[in-house]
């Protein structure tokens, strides 16, 4: 197979990124793609026009059930024995901090909120509802959000936080904290340029939880975020 | 809640989190599956494997890729021309391409004041010459390569693959010019 040159990979990028090459071609631009940063990014472009140009497809109505069969499928067999942490990985805040606070409904005298799906009409099935806490992490560096945590209180109960800090590597300790002051360490995140993300299911009793806390791994205090 | 925060619930089988994940997005997962199909019982079939697929790599999901949306849109545009290719044809009639370029072009929301990127797109594409749209469209949302696209159209291939790099880049400088990065 003979790797193509930037001209020729430059005459056939717009077919890739929409998906409409050959396997053999698609394998030769591949090969050229592995080293070529230009051509990377020029294929990069036109990969997000393609994903934009899927995302103007409308919506549809989906048959009567299909929720329902959809999740129990989700929890046929094998779902049980899945159960991993998430990986670390970068979040651009501006765009997720507006979506977060999309969709929240508060739950009435509670210290938490509950996960409901607003941005369409549902079927006639009642809304899934499960308590959460929430806070958006702060740091003194920085103005304005720089992430967010939650806790899930369903089952099972799970933390997730993201964080962009805009710069620093490394490996980041992720806390909740307890009323009254306590820590406890529930995870670490890998940040890469300052950003990372980490979530996973929580076994340990957690009560009481008034915020969230990431820290360097030699203690110093990263973000905090006070829940709502 | 945010869709990545959505989608680190599915990770940790939150019944709840999936059902609320499920809600989100099968509107569009459906939408994206008939645009391709053209067929309500295999988009419904896609569909649920594109969930499926979804929540079985919802740890390789990578943020910095897109949005959980646009990735799940991909999963679901592979996995329906995936079945079309397993069946060996393709979902519409020409007149229902036709329809669907037009669609694609008139919008949703044209009527409205709505001018955010996807729109712009919308009003790119009503620019482009039908041939253009329609082979755009052909490779889109049919997962048709170039040749695929020069026989469908009848057409030299090297006209089909013209077309699909002039209609691109068409879309990228509209897209540019309106001060969109694509």
């Amino acid at each position: 197979m003979t790797e193509m040159d930037c001209q020729q990979l430059r005459e056939c990028s717009a077919e890739l990124a929409l998906g409409a090459l050959s396997g053999p071609e698609r394998a030769s631009a591949l090969m050229h793609l592995e080293h070529c940063l230009e051509c990377q990014n020029e294929v990069k472009s036109l990969s997000t026009l393609s994903d934009a140009l899927c995302d103007l497809v409308p919506s549809m109505e989906p048959p009567v059930g299909f929720e329902t069969r959809v999740v129990a499928r989700l929890r046929g067999p094998g779902a049980s024995r899945r159960h991993w942490p998430v990986q670390g990985l970068g979040l651009a805040p501006r765009r997720w901090l507006a979506a977060a606070v999309a969709g929240l409904v508060l739950v009435a005298g509670g210290a938490g909120w509950v996960i409901g799906d607003t941005s369409r009409a549902g079927p006639p099935s009642p809304a899934p509802r499960v308590a959460f806490s929430w806070g958006s992490f702060r740091s003194p560096g920085h103005s304005g959000d720089i992430g967010e945590a939650f806790v899930s209180w369903g089952r099972p109960r799970w933390v997730f936080m993201t964080v962009d800090l805009g710069r620093g590597d490394g490996i980041a300790n992720c806390f909740l904290v307890e009323k009254g002051g306590h820590l406890l360490q529930v995870g670490s995140l890998d940040l890469s340029h300052g950003s990372g993300y980490w979530g996973a299911a929580v076994q340990a009793p957690v009560w009481q939880v008034t915020g969230a806390r990431i820290e360097s791994a030699d203690g110093r205090i990263l973000a905090t975020a006070t829940f709502s | 809640m945010s869709d990545e925060a959505l989608l680190a619930g599915l990770t940790v089988n939150d019944p709840g989190v999936a059902t609320a994940f499920v809600r989100r997005f099968q509107g569009k997962v459906f939408g994206a599956a008939f645009a391709v199909t053209g067929d309500r019982d295999l988009a419904e079939e896609v569909a649920q494997q594109a969930f499926e697929r979804a929540w079985r790599h919802a740890r390789m999901y990578d943020p910095r890729r897109g949005p959980v949306q646009a990735w799940l849109l991909t999963i679901t545009r592979n996995l329906a021309i995936d079945h079309l290719r397993a069946r060996r044809r393709w979902g519409f009639e020409a007149t229902d391409l036709t329809d669907q370029v037009a669609s694609l072009a008139r919008g949703p929301e044209m009527e409205a004041v709505a001018d955010d990127a996807g729109t712009r797109l919308h009003r790119a594409i009503g620019l482009l010459p039908p041939e253009q749209s329609r082979a755009l469209l052909l490779a889109a949302f049919r997962g048709m390569t170039a040749a695929e696209v020069a026989e469908a159209e009848g057409i030299p291939l090297g006209t089909a693959k013209t077309r699909l790099r002039t209609a691109m880049g068409k879309l990228r400088a509209s897209l540019s010019d309106q001060g969109v990065e694509p």
